[in-house]
């Protein structure tokens, strides 16, 4: 009521707004799990497209093969890869775009031009970066591993490589446009004083702007890290999920079972693990992103 | 020295930002197995051979009609949700952070029970899957977009209209509309570049080749011509023109747009 008088020409039921979004969100995002789960205790009539109640088999099946131990596992390194790698190199680019100011806006875009790119298209390009015949970062693969023969994508360690180096290049903008938001809250006072008491290039990023971006940095790594591990087209495009099985992590998986050889039972299965942490991460996310509104 | 360091840092960013995608432009100029960085002479072949390529066109079309069916869905619900949730202290608010962290959840799991709805539906296979699959995806994040621009605008715009005379819903259509805009362009050409882009979607919920968009199309092609490099990077590049456009010419708007959620 208080607010009615205050605001005289708003709506008084905004909730009407607000509910066909909310619906249309509910449909596709709430609605499917149900099912998805359902699905995931059940497995096809042979001979028929109707499913059968089999309870925990499908999870059984999972948890007992070593190839989803392995897809599991090179999720981790996936994630952990991308995350470790963008961390830096995102702060080097808030940095420099924060440090410039409005003088050099046009900075601003031009880092987020990797997001820009098509997925497919960015891994196809990563894809001939590592053609054994002329990509240049097969000649640094090779100077690595002491191979000159390598042919990376036929080497699973080195697809992997490939594929986690080009989810970097593509998360790298997306950390910085929250680094960057976090760097421009920072009074420049502060890094005046820490100069003026001596403190280290070094120094000051460690006490000041670290502590400072701590709730921008998360985050931002949490939208990384969700994307990624739900990540199976770029994978799918550079690797197809091979050689063999090597790059074949949870969600190229998932991917491959139900739309490739249509065991929509096991990949419902895979669905829940990758829900699971899904839903820690977000979980995680929401508890930062109350933080941060109860400490502004 | 200390600003010399500095370009050099810039510098060396700028190239790992843009880098790749110039390999993309030289390898789809170059001549087959041209091994050397900087090709020998330029060629137009591949793009001629996609271009000669009558179903190109076609996934061309298709990936169109996706996007802007995703853009024309998305903005009216992104709009008056983020005109809500900005202006207006509901349950709705309480519910936002959750509905906004959707998109973190894998979509992939949502494939195979919305596969089977649509199916059940009689959608499946068609692009009005598509549309209403990006449309989902992206709502968060644009709603998210709209809201921050909405925080921008004074509600004491809305007032002055209404003490002018205004009803509520002409104050809504000719003051609080036109001072969103900027965060609509904003939302769209988010919506817009990732629906252009999504190949998840398409591919687990169509399987014509009379409705494939471009980025499934793409992956069909490195399965059939995997070592036609040249091939395959003319088309990468004349898939990623499109969003490029789009980006420089509403950068403006859509590089706020994106720094202000961030910022949130």
């Amino acid at each position: 009521m208080r607010n009615r008088r205050r605001r005289p020409a708003t709506f008084r039921s905004p909730q009407w707004l607000f509910l066909p979004a909310l619906v249309f969100l509910a449909l596709f995002w709430i609605a499917p799990i149900g099912p998805g789960l359902l699905i995931s205790c059940q497995e096809p009539i042979p001979g028929s497209l109707a499913l059968r109640w089999v309870g925990w088999a499908n999870y059984d099946l999972l948890l007992g093969e070593a190839t989803f131990h392995h897809n599991l596992l090179l999720s981790l390194y996936y994630l952990v890869g991308v995350v470790c790698l963008t961390t830096p190199v995102a702060y080097a680019v808030a940095l420099v775009i924060a440090g410039q100011g409005r003088r050099l806006g046009a900075l601003r875009a031009l880092f987020l031009i990797p997001w820009v790119v098509p997925p497919v298209v960015s891994a196809l390009i990563f894809r001939s970066l590592a053609d054994p015949q002329v990509g240049p970062l097969t000649a640094l693969y090779r100077e690595l591993s002491g191979n000159p023969e390598l042919i990376p994508l036929q080497s699973g360690f080195w697809a992997m490589v490939n594929v986690i180096l080009h989810s970097f290049w593509r998360s790298v903008p997306v950390l910085t446009l929250f680094l960057v938001a976090g760097l421009t809250t920072i009074s420049q006072d502060l890094y005046e004083a820490a100069e003026v008491d001596g403190a280290t290039a070094w120094q000051r990023f460690r006490t000041i702007t670290l502590p400072l971006t701590r709730s921008h940095l998360a985050t931002g790594l949490l939208l990384i890290s969700a994307f990624t591990l739900q990540d199976a087209e770029t994978i799918y495009a550079m690797t197809g999920g091979g050689p063999g099985h090597d790059t074949e992590v949870a969600a190229v998986r998932l991917f491959r079972e139900a739309f490739t050889n249509g065991q929509i039972h096991v990949a419902a299965a895979v669905g829940t693990f990758l829900l699971a942490a899904g839903i820690i991460l977000m979980v995680l996310y929401l508890t930062l992103f109350r933080r941060t509104e109860a400490t502004t | 020295m200390k600003r010399a360091l500095y370009w050099v840092v810039v510098a060396a960013l700028a190239a790992f930002c843009l880098l790749p995608i110039l390999w993309g432009v030289r390898t789809s100029l170059a001549p087959p197995l041209d091994r050397s960085l900087v090709p020998h002479r330029l060629t137009g072949e591949h793009y001629a051979k996609i271009l000669a390529r009558a179903d190109f066109y076609r996934y061309v079309f298709n990936s169109t009609v996706v996007t802007l069916g995703a853009v024309v869905l998305v903005l009216p619900l992104a709009l008056a949700a983020g005109y809500a949730l900005g202006r207006h202290q509901f349950w709705g608010r309480r519910l936002a952070p959750v509905m906004l962290a959707l998109p973190l959840l894998p979509a992939v799991t949502f494939l195979v029970p919305i596969a089977r709805y649509l199916h059940t539906m009689g959608l499946y296979n068609t692009r009005t899957a598509l549309i209403l699959a990006n449309a989902a995806f992206c709502l968060p994040f644009a709603t998210w977009m709209v809201w921050n621009s909405v925080h921008a605008i004074p509600p004491s715009l809305e007032e002055a209209a209404f003490l002018d005379g205004c009803s509520r819903v002409q104050a809504l259509v000719r003051v609080v509309l036109p001072s969103m805009i900027p965060g609509a362009i904003a939302a769209g050409v988010f919506v817009a570049i990732q629906s252009w882009s999504n190949y998840l979607f398409a591919f687990a919920l169509t399987s014509d080749s009379e409705i494939r968009v471009l980025p499934h199309a793409i992956v069909e092609f490195i399965g059939l011509f995997s070592t036609d490099l040249g091939g395959l990077t003319a088309i990468g590049i004349l898939a990623l023109l499109p969003p490029l456009i789009v980006f420089q010419i509403l950068q403006r708007w859509f590089v706020a747009g994106m720094y202000s959620v961030a910022g949130k």
